[in-house]
């Protein structure tokens, strides 16, 4: 039956309507600042007529649902994106502090305490029986042995810090992983049940952006509403309702290796190839190892070049040049000392190339500095360790801007991200005053059915 | 559709706007506040490596002039002091050349002898704690008085004349020796006189060695290169000195290394002759192997001072090892070990030094430091060429300056004038080492010159590669603060910008 009453069914409809999108709008507003919010629509339908009456022309309004407002695309872009970022991040931080060690832009590190090093050999062969020389010597060899055991310490350190957070990342990502399979439960629940799972989605979203941060990973969404999780090689993290968690395992060096939970013994260090994880891995078992590396080369040479030297010389009382530099089987920066005779008694130095008092021999220790001993005859080892820093100096460089265009790659992101899906103000307030209006005219037609009943009313 | 622009946005682009210029900021105040560009290796890895081989090449540079201060500073003492001892010889030579009455001979004799002591202590001089004229040798002085033989000008005999063994008297004495009866060594009888001829010993044969005793541990010795045998009445005139040295050939005392496993006596033995050696040298034996008692262990020889080695002898050696088998001046050395477990250890290490006749006791060995990459200079002179007659003038001024003395002393003028003739080439030979002294100093300055144009070079560089250009980042920081603060007026405006404000 079509009549006065059906007018108001329509203004009912149409009020419910507009306050429900106000109510999203409201949503909307209060959620503009809300990180990972995605902004909402109510989406309305002309109601079918038929469900009012059999000849009614009229048809009301109604919500058929609240729509998130995303693009799928852009979503799987940010969070492979995050894994880039994460890396990057870890290598930029990292590097910032392994560059602190060897800053040598102000003097007083160890390039300059090899030069000193020379020179004292230099200044002995000038005077080789001079105990002021002998004893400045002694010295400088002790503090450039220090700085070497210090450069090592403190990249050692770096690659222990790295080793700390591997563990702590993957305890959290753990903590992902099974908050992920929690949120998969309720949402497939939710969506089966006809609930409204947008808030749920959203932090789902959010937390796939955290993991990939860490490693990086592939997902797929069924049609149930659940996320399944795969490492980049296809190794299942999370699936409906379960995760499957990682740890560490010591790898016999004193570094922890990734491995699955439920398989132990195997390393999955290699599958890794994004995110903090990889990061870590990367700096601590290749680059800080590679500088390391470097460093006892450089150190193994001068030790066993100055040893052979030291060994042809006759020191003030006539005996053979013993050890300059300990231990014997040495080769690395990290143990390295000149030996406790020489400090104990700076005489035993073997500045003689005779058993007389000449300074022969200081001078050609003296000479190893411009010996061409590495890089296959091509540096010296001044040479080899700038050519060193300026390598750090260049990755450092590159770090930091793989860093920033990462991170500008995910700002170019997150504002696609934003159009699609971020909160507008100012299109809330038109909405508003949109639905507004809509409201205004609802009661304006329950006002006009009403004056209608009124009016056949009074003809009772 | 229309780009949508959400708060979001708006806000974080403000904010990266604003870090980015903040950014920039901080990195120009950096460079005003440190004058660098360069402030950590990532500012610039290439100009990093640059600037710290272009420290390393300063470091040399400075190293360099350095040493060659060090060597300038000893050709300078060397070419003065040589200056010195060329005045003083010029003195004792016009001393010699005056024929005068025996009593001015005598103070001319002093006079002489005076002259000889201060020539002396130039020629022991140091430089610091190390003696300017004595090669690498570091033990004691390289000169001393010497014990001379000095031959009567009017003498048949024309060989060689050695003092030998060790004078023990406590004052000056003078010895003269007359032959009694001519021949060679073995057959001629000889006298000796302690109080200058006035009272003479019983005639006795001259040893077949050729050595004859004077007296207070003292010896002569009369060498077989002469073209005539001893004459009777042929004069040989001794001063001795207490202290002083004698000028045969000799041995020192075999030493040990301070840190030898080995911890018996090392001594020369009996059976070793007279130093052949034409020049000073020092023999090291060294121990390649360890662990074995005396009689057991393998050792090498060098006859330089270690610096390179012969053959390591394996054969057994008992305990004694010739360091020097040239036939009839073998040298041996003689170990004793102090208990039965007197193992040697390896690198043991034990010398002896042996010198050619004469006084001193230096080496021939040049001192020299590095004045550039690769080259060196030898900055010293030795005694041996400046004073002996191992050198350039061929004569040996100490034993001219006291035969010279002797010869006065003796009223021998035709002996004073010879040595006067050996003296003035002695001269012209010291004058020559000064002359080279100042052409080696000239050198050295060249050097140092041509340091300082590379060091200005390379530290202009240097400023170039990590210094600031400080107008050019005065600029740049005026219009990076400008930049801010427009920044900062911006954002304050974007945030003014919103519907809200138009919504009654």
């Amino acid at each position: 039956m079509s009549g006065i009453y059906q007018i108001l069914n329509t203004a009912k409809s149409a009020f419910l309507a507009s306050q429900i999108s106000m109510e999203v709008a409201g949503s909307n507003v209060a959620n503009a600042s809300t990180p990972g919010y995605v902004r909402q629509r109510a989406v309305l339908a002309a109601t079918s007529p038929g469900q009012l009456a059999d000849n009614a022309i009229q048809s009301g309004v109604e919500v058929t649902t609240i729509e998130r407002l995303y693009d799928r695309f852009i979503e799987f872009q940010m969070v492979e994106q995050s894994s880039q970022v994460g890396e990057a991040e870890i290598r930029r931080e990292n590097f910032d502090r392994i560059e602190a060690i060897v800053n040598e832009t102000d003097g007083g590190g160890l390039h300059e305490m090899l030069n000193r090093f020379w020179t004292a050999w230099e200044d002995l062969s000038a005077n080789p029986t001079g105990q002021v020389e002998r004893t400045a010597l002694a010295n400088a060899a002790d503090n450039l042995t220090a700085m070497f055991r210090e450069y090592a310490g403190e990249l050692g350190s770096v690659q222990a810090d790295l080793n700390v957070q591997v563990d702590a990342a993957v305890t959290e990502l753990n903590g992902y992983l099974s908050d992920l399979a929690d949120l998969n439960d309720k949402i497939v629940q939710g969506v089966s049940g006809g609930v409204n799972v947008n808030n749920l989605q959203d932090q789902r979203s959010a937390l796939l952006k955290k993991t990939a941060e860490l490693i990086d990973i592939q997902y797929v969404e069924e049609t149930g509403g659940a996320v399944n999780v795969f490492t980049a090689d296809g190794r299942a993290l999370v699936q409906q309702g379960r995760s499957w968690p990682l740890a560490v395992r010591d790898n016999g060096a004193g570094f922890f290796d990734v491995v699955y939970a439920d398989n132990p013994t195997v390393s999955i260090n290699g599958d890794i190839g994004g995110g903090k994880l990889s990061g870590m891995l990367g700096m601590r078992d290749t680059t800080v190892a590679g500088y390391l590396a470097d460093l006892d080369e450089l150190a193994g040479t001068l030790i066993s070049a100055v040893n052979v030297q030291h060994a042809a010389g006759y020191d003030t009382t006539g005996n053979v040049g013993g050890a300059f530099f300990e231990p014997l089987g040495a080769t690395g920066a990290r143990d390295m000392q000149v030996s406790a005779a020489i400090l104990n008694d700076p005489n035993r130095i073997a500045a003689a190339a005779s058993v007389n008092g000449d300074g022969d021999n200081a001078r050609a220790i003296g000479e190893i500095k411009d010996r061409l001993l590495l890089n296959g005859g091509v540096s010296t080892l001044g040479e080899f360790y700038a050519a060193l820093v300026g390598q750090i100096g260049q990755d450092v460089a590159e770090a930091g801007r793989r860093a920033g265009h990462e991170a500008s790659v995910m700002t170019q992101m997150t504002n696609a991200w934003e159009q699609a899906s971020g909160v507008s103000t100012d299109e809330e307030m038109m909405n508003l005053i949109k639905y507004q209006m809509g409201y205004q005219a609802a009661a304006k037609l329950a006002g006009a059915a009403d004056e209608m009943l009124q009016s056949l009313l009074e003809l009772v | 559709m229309p780009m949508r622009i959400t708060n979001n946005m708006r806000y974080s682009s403000i904010v990266d706007n604003l870090s980015r210029a903040q950014n920039k900021y901080s990195s120009l105040m950096e460079q005003m506040s440190s004058q660098k560009k360069i402030n950590r290796p990532s500012d610039d890895p290439v100009g990093t490596t640059r600037v710290l081989d272009y420290r390393s090449v300063r470091e040399s540079i400075a190293q360099y002039d350095r040493n060659i201060e060090n060597a300038s500073a000893w050709l300078e003492l060397t070419e003065t002091r040589l200056e010195n001892i060329g005045d003083l010889i010029a003195e004792a030579r016009s001393a010699g050349v005056n024929n005068q009455s025996s009593e001015t001979s005598q103070i001319l004799a002093q006079n002489v002898g005076s002259l000889l002591e201060e020539i002396l202590s130039l020629a022991n001089s140091k430089f610091g704690d190390r003696y300017l004229f004595a090669g690498s040798a570091t033990e004691g002085d390289p000169f001393g008085r010497i014990i001379l033989p000095v031959a009567n000008s009017a003498n048949a005999f024309d060989g060689s004349v050695f003092s030998g063994g060790s004078y023990t008297g406590t004052e000056n004495k003078t010895y003269t020796v007359r032959i009694a009866s001519g021949g060679a060594p073995g057959t001629a009888t000889c006298e000796v006189s302690e109080d200058g001829g006035t009272t003479w010993s019983a005639a006795a044969t001259v040893p077949a060695s050729g050595t004859v005793s004077l007296g207070d541990g003292l010896t002569v010795r009369f060498g077989d290169d002469g073209s005539t045998e001893l004459t009777a009445g042929d004069l040989f005139y001794v001063n001795a000195y207490p202290e002083g040295r004698t000028t045969d050939a000799r041995i020192g005392t075999p030493r040990a290394a301070a840190n030898n496993g080995f911890a018996g006596t090392v001594a020369l033995d009996a059976s070793s002759g007279t130093y052949g050696g034409d020049r000073n040298r020092s023999y090291v034996v060294k121990f390649v192997n360890g662990g074995g008692a005396v009689g057991e262990a393998d050792y090498r020889i060098s006859a330089d001072g270690g610096k390179t080695w012969g053959a390591v002898q394996t054969a057994s050696w008992g305990s004694t090892i010739t360091v020097d088998d040239s036939t009839g001046h073998e040298q041996v050395l003689q170990f004793t070990a102090a208990g039965p477990m007197d193992a040697l250890a390896e690198n043991d290490l034990f010398f002896v030094n042996a010198y050619a006749p004469g006084p001193y006791s230096g080496n021939g060995e040049d001192l020299s430091v590095a004045t550039g990459r690769g080259s060196r200079m030898t900055y010293n002179v030795t005694g041996e060429e400046a004073f002996t007659d191992r050198g350039r003038g061929a004569v040996d001024l100490f034993a001219a300056l006291e035969s010279l003395k002797t010869a006065l002393e003796q009223g021998d003028r035709e002996g004073a004038n010879a040595q006067v003739a050996l003296l003035t080439t002695a001269q012209d030979s010291i004058r020559q080492y000064v002359a080279e002294s100042g052409s080696r100093m000239r050198s050295l300055n060249i050097s140092k010159e041509n340091y300082q144009v590379l060091d200005n070079k390379i530290s202009g560089l240097l400023s170039e590669t990590e210094d600031v250009d400080l107008e050019k980042i005065a600029v740049e920081f005026k219009m990076q603060e400008t930049v801010l603060q427009s920044s900062y007026t911006m954002a304050i405006q974007i945030g003014k910008m919103t519907i809200l404000d138009y919504l009654t």
